[in-house]
């Protein structure tokens, strides 16, 4: 292996040495694991629901191309527009095209992770265009130009003093001998801020939970309130949001949200709820003037073709971070990519390209967890090793790992060649443990066993003992 | 109207193309959810007790002004409460409630607001309010405090029930369950991120 760590290597080391981070990780168990079980253990019957929420988004995307062909009618009958952008770059415009030929100059967000993968704030800041995130935990990292760290917890990384630091810098009107040294202290001061930010913005931005194809309805679960705010004050509406978000109908959204909120944060729902259909109607007493969705693919329709799709399935509840026993050690940033944790790395490489993410599917102990805890049953380790695969066949993983992986290959295709080299390997490795149980280190594997120990091989081999029966 | 936006724009026609590729044979699925029975009216407001929401239960609809005058009394809050402008709420007898000033303006962020909610779920304790001429949506998330009138014969078992009952869709439907909350300092919850900080259910009937 070449001595120079990939930045994957070098972001984990630092994350396993960051002990901020490592505080913020143990909150993972109580926080999200135990709320998650104690919500499924209440349900009747957990596997039917979750068979449920599986069937449902493979049907969806069985049909995708019809739902999103009736969800355009449908959302265009209810006085709104839909946008198609094949990747970042188209959906970006399309948002700033929206926004100058409204006039806007400030924008309100709600919370979302398709505006995080297209980069929209840098895109919109470039554009002269204010853009201030509304989620409490996206405002946070916002104010320290950061990305997030977990898909439903932004600020999941962060310490309260972090963010009373961030608070004094940024609202520099307020009185600097204030008291913010307590969480409530901390929300009712980015609640008021954030009123002002309401009231003066032009146009609003939420992503979307799911989309509904009957009914041309966008749909956010929230807890906080600040979606609704951002869709229903400022007179212009706009949803950004991706292709693989569609179901056919409002009873789908009943089942999925069931999963959805107990697999999130062990609610059996979120304090909100919205269904948006559109712009408000005419005689409405309030509600945007005018209604936008913009559906991104990047790269989605073709993980569709490909034997990754069922990650399509995903319905972004993180899950599958808040078990992964490596997202666990080295949290959501190492990882470089948009979507961290087992869901990022069976995501990533169809969004960015194997080359660019070769690290997230490798970056897992294969426990399986994730795939037992996912409310839609995507099989997430069968679709990482399918990326290990497309990985190994463009001759991706290089070096002493590169010629590993062949060597290893040659040696376990031919049986003999095998046994000859397996007994060999037992005899040297009986011979290092000698009289102890355990092998605490070998010369020529130092790094392997500077995080392992490996058990004295036994003195028959499987297939010696097999045999003998 | 730039090309994005027509219904024939290369995107929109390479996009649906390789999704109509992707297409495979898949089993509607055919999962209910089981219904929850018995007190449908009891289980709501268990259910939204146990998400930090204050209910009430009152006999009639002519109570809720004293109702919401007392509430206000023994919080010490000022006894000030929103109302939309034409409400049906209109109606209710506010010269029981001499004490409390009735004001049509939009609530900020400190004031107490009452909305009637459409429909109660007993399975989550959730209310749910269309938008309309006399129902702003806003009217959720503006208050520090939101009152909520729920006439009990409106409580449905599921979310389901709400579906199948809908008409041609208003532009907005709030599903709300309990006050606003964040858990993004921390992990820990607090109450009021941006909607009310608290939420009381007048449950009538």
């Amino acid at each position: 292996m070449s001595t120079a760590l990939r930045p994957f290597e070098q972001a984990a080391r630092g994350a396993l040495q960051d002990s901020a981070l490592q505080g913020a990780l143990t909150h993972l168990k109580e926080g999200f694991q135990v709320k998650r079980a104690h919500a499924f253990e209440a349900l009747a019957n957990p596997e039917a629901l979750r068979e449920a929420g599986r069937a449902i988004k493979a049907h969806a995307l069985s049909r995708l191309d019809e739902l999103l062909v009736r969800f355009e009618e449908r959302v265009r009958e209810n006085g709104g527009q839909v946008h198609w952008a094949r990747n970042a770059q188209e959906a970006c415009a399309i948002v700033t095209r929206i926004l100058s030929d409204s006039g806007a100059r400030t924008v309100t967000k709600g919370k979302s992770m398709v505006s995080e993968e297209i980069e929209l704030n840098a895109h919109l800041t470039g554009h002269g265009i204010k853009s201030i995130e509304t989620d409490l935990g996206e405002y946070i990292i916002q104010l320290r130009d950061e990305k997030p760290s977990h898909i439903v917890a932004p600020a999941f990384h962060l310490r309260r003093s972090d963010i009373e630091k961030s608070f004094r810098e940024e609202h520099v009107a307020l009185d600097a001998k204030r008291a913010l040294d307590n969480r409530r202290a901390l929300v009712a001061e980015a609640r008021a801020v954030m009123r002002g930010h309401f009231e003066a913005a032009d146009a609003g931005i939420t992503g979307a939970n799911f989309l509904v194809a009957e009914t041309g309805s966008a749909v956010i679960v929230t807890n906080e309130g600040n979606g609704d705010l951002t869709r229903l004050l400022p007179k212009t509406h706009i949803v950004v949001t991706s292709i693989e978000k569609a179901v056919p109908g409002l009873e789908d959204v009943a089942v999925l949200l069931r999963l959805l909120t107990r697999s999130a944060t062990g609610q059996e729902i979120t304090s909100y709820v919205t269904v948006m259909s559109g712009p408000k109607r005419q005689s409405d007493a309030d509600g945007p003037g005018s209604f936008h969705v913009v559906l991104l693919d990047n790269g989605r329709s073709a993980i569709l073709n490909s034997p990754a799709r069922e990650i399509l399935q995903c319905i972004r509840c993180g899950a599958c971070l808040n078990h992964c026993p490596v997202y666990g050690v080295i949290g959501g940033h190492a990882y470089g990519a948009v979507y961290p944790g087992p869901l990022g790395a069976a995501l990533d490489p169809g969004l960015d390209g194997i080359a660019k993410t070769y690290d997230l599917p490798n970056a897992s102990s294969f426990c399986g967890r994730c795939d037992s805890v996912c409310p839609v049953k995507i099989p997430l380790t069968r679709i990482m090793r399918h990326w290990r695969n497309e990985a190994f066949a463009r001759a991706l993983p290089s070096g002493a790992f590169g010629t590993g992986l062949k060597l290893w290959a040659a040696v376990a295709r031919r049986p003999r060649l095998y046994r000859l080299v397996a007994g060999i390997a037992a005899r040297v490795l009986r011979l290092r443990a000698g009289s102890r149980g355990w092998i605490h280190s070998f010369p020529i594997l130092k790094g392997w066993f500077q995080a392992r120990d490996l058990a004295k091989p036994a003195a028959k081999s499987f297939q010696a003992q097999w045999r003998k029966r | 109207m730039a090309q994005e936006m027509s219904s024939d724009s290369p995107a929109r026609a390479e996009i649906l193309d390789r999704l109509r590729t992707g297409r495979r044979g898949a089993i509607a699925p055919s999962y209910v959810h089981p219904a929850p029975a018995g007190d449908l009216a009891a289980l709501f407001a268990a259910k939204a007790a146990a998400t930090d929401t204050r209910v009430t239960q009152l006999a009639s609809v002519e109570q809720v002004p004293e109702a919401i005058w007392a509430a206000l009394r023994e919080t010490n809050a000022a006894a000030r409460l929103h109302l939309p402008q034409q409400s049906e709420l209109d109606s209710l007898p506010w010269q029981r409630a001499p004490g409390l000033e009735v004001r049509r303006e939009r609530p900020s962020g400190q004031d107490a607001a009452l909305s009637e909610a459409d429909y109660g779920i007993a399975e989550t304790g959730t209310l749910v309010f269309f938008s309309g001429a006399k129902t702003p949506s806003s009217w959720h998330f503006l208050p520090g405090l939101e009152f909520v009138l729920m006439p009990r014969e409106r409580i449905v078992p599921r979310l389901e029930e709400v579906i199948s009952r809908l008409g041609a869709i208003p532009a907005t439907v709030n599903l709300v369950t309990g006050p606003s909350r964040t858990a993004d300092i921390e992990q820990t919850i607090e109450r009021g991120a941006h909607g009310p900080r608290e939420l009381h259910i007048l449950l009538i009937g």
